[in-house]
């Protein structure tokens, strides 16, 4: 009876052990790629660079828009944008870069993009910046 | 139980008194009595089992004395006691058992559900993904190579290390001959206005579906410098030499990340803490 009752008791906390810490968990973790980024030039360029662990039949850019800043910690899609033309056949990097110069008007932007490894997505955000 | 026994016993007296019983008869009866007490194990009547002993002895008189299993009833009861006690102690050790894979699968747990503790310099913060920016050391090899490269948008693929370094003009430091155990799959180098990054994947030789992979970035302008890397506060640091070494896990991967100079790398994959120490230790003596 008490091994029943700490076993129950074990699981429970297990339970909870792993609940908490699934909180924890970052969304930047990923299997196939190491690394991920979109950096977002003052010329309203934006530069796609990703690196996996493995080399893949295809990498590239599936999808890509434009967030404007509406808050403090507030973002509204704006638009869609046309993600670079890249495809890297059997390989294990990315990079590519885009010009977004007459989609971005004033304010403070940010782009997201979703990296595609042989179908495996990731989606990243890039560094936010303001126009004048 | 013993009102019981002390009527049997009675009767057997009465019996002795009116000579209804032989000799042989009382012998055996006493015997038989002694034998149905020690087969009750732990429950027996040890005054019962002394009466009639001492009785059987008065009746032989010494001639043959009887021989008594009292010291092997109280040695089975120890025994037995042992026993008793190994069990529970066996079922302790069963408890303890039991919780330290219990322990160890919590401890699992953590590892598992922690998968991405990192890394290099700064955090993120609402998502962003912040510029990392390098040491301004000597650029100019850097910033020739990427002027012949006009824009400076490309990346190309190689196989030959040698390749890369006619492509570059120069030789980053990039683990090549001493990883004995691995081979070296691709390398890639990418340019930008602002940067070079030169990266390799190597399967261990051993097994195929290891993977090991570095990622070198040679900044040009330490204002303009952005970094593919990842962080978070979470992770471990390690001084090697002077350089510091932020150590972490993404998933089922280990890394590593450093910063020398205007020069950021990351290495990662399946390797253990020590591999990686070891790797990072030549790259970084060889860099000296």
């Amino acid at each position: 009876m008490r091994r029943l009752i700490s076993i129950t008791l074990l699981c429970v906390m297990m339970l909870t052990l792993s609940i908490s810490l699934a909180e924890e968990i970052v969304p930047y973790a990923d299997s196939i790629f190491y690394s991920a980024s979109i950096s977002l030039s003052i010329y309203k360029d934006a530069t796609f660079v990703g690196k996996t662990y493995n080399i893949y039949k295809t990498i590239s850019v599936t999808a890509c828009s434009l967030e404007k800043k509406t808050g403090p910690d507030s973002w509204t899609q704006v638009k869609i944008l046309t993600p670079p033309e890249d495809v890297y056949t059997n390989t294990h990097a990315y990079s590519s870069v885009a010009s977004y110069a007459t989609e971005i008007g004033i304010g403070t932007y940010r782009i997201k993009a979703t990296f595609s490894a042989d179908g495996h997505t990731i989606t990243r955000y890039s560094n936010e910046r303001t126009y004048d | 139980m013993y009102h019981e026994q002390s009527s049997r016993i009675a009767k057997l007296l009465d019996a002795i008194k009116n000579n209804r019983l032989t000799g042989d008869d009382i012998e055996r009866r006493l015997i038989t009595c002694i034998e149905k007490e020690y087969e009750k194990g732990d429950k027996a009547d040890i005054e019962l089992i002394d009466t009639c002993e001492n009785l059987l002895s008065s009746l032989r008189k010494d001639a043959v004395r009887f021989e008594s299993h009292k010291a092997n009833y109280h040695q089975a009861l120890d025994e037995a006691a042992v026993a008793k006690e190994q069990h529970h102690e066996c079922g302790r050790r069963r408890i303890l058992r039991f919780s330290a894979i219990g322990i160890l699968a919590i401890v699992l747990l953590m590892g598992r559900a922690r998968p991405w503790k990192w890394i290099t310099v700064r955090s993120i913060n609402n998502q962003q993904q912040y510029a990392v920016q390098g040491h301004e050391v000597d650029t100019s090899i850097i910033k020739k190579c990427i002027a012949a490269k006009g824009r400076g948008y490309e990346q190309k693929t190689y196989y030959v290390w040698e390749d890369v370094v006619d492509e570059l003009g120069f030789e980053p430091v990039v683990p090549t001959s001493f990883l004995y155990d691995w081979t070296a799959n691709e390398y890639v180098v990418q340019y930008t206005p602002d940067m070079i990054n030169v990266s390799a994947v190597y399967s261990a030789k051993a097994d195929k579906e290891k993977v090991l992979c570095y990622d070198i970035t040679l900044f040009l302008d330490v204002g303009s410098a952005y970094t593919t890397f990842e962080q978070n506060r979470n992770g471990e640091v390690e001084l090697i030499g002077n350089t510091t070494v932020y150590i972490s896990e993404n998933m089922e991967f280990l890394n590593l990340c450093w910063y020398n100079g205007n020069q950021i790398a990351v290495l990662t994959g399946d390797i253990s803490y020590n591999e990686g120490i070891d790797i990072i230790t030549k790259l970084i003596g060889g860099n000296e």
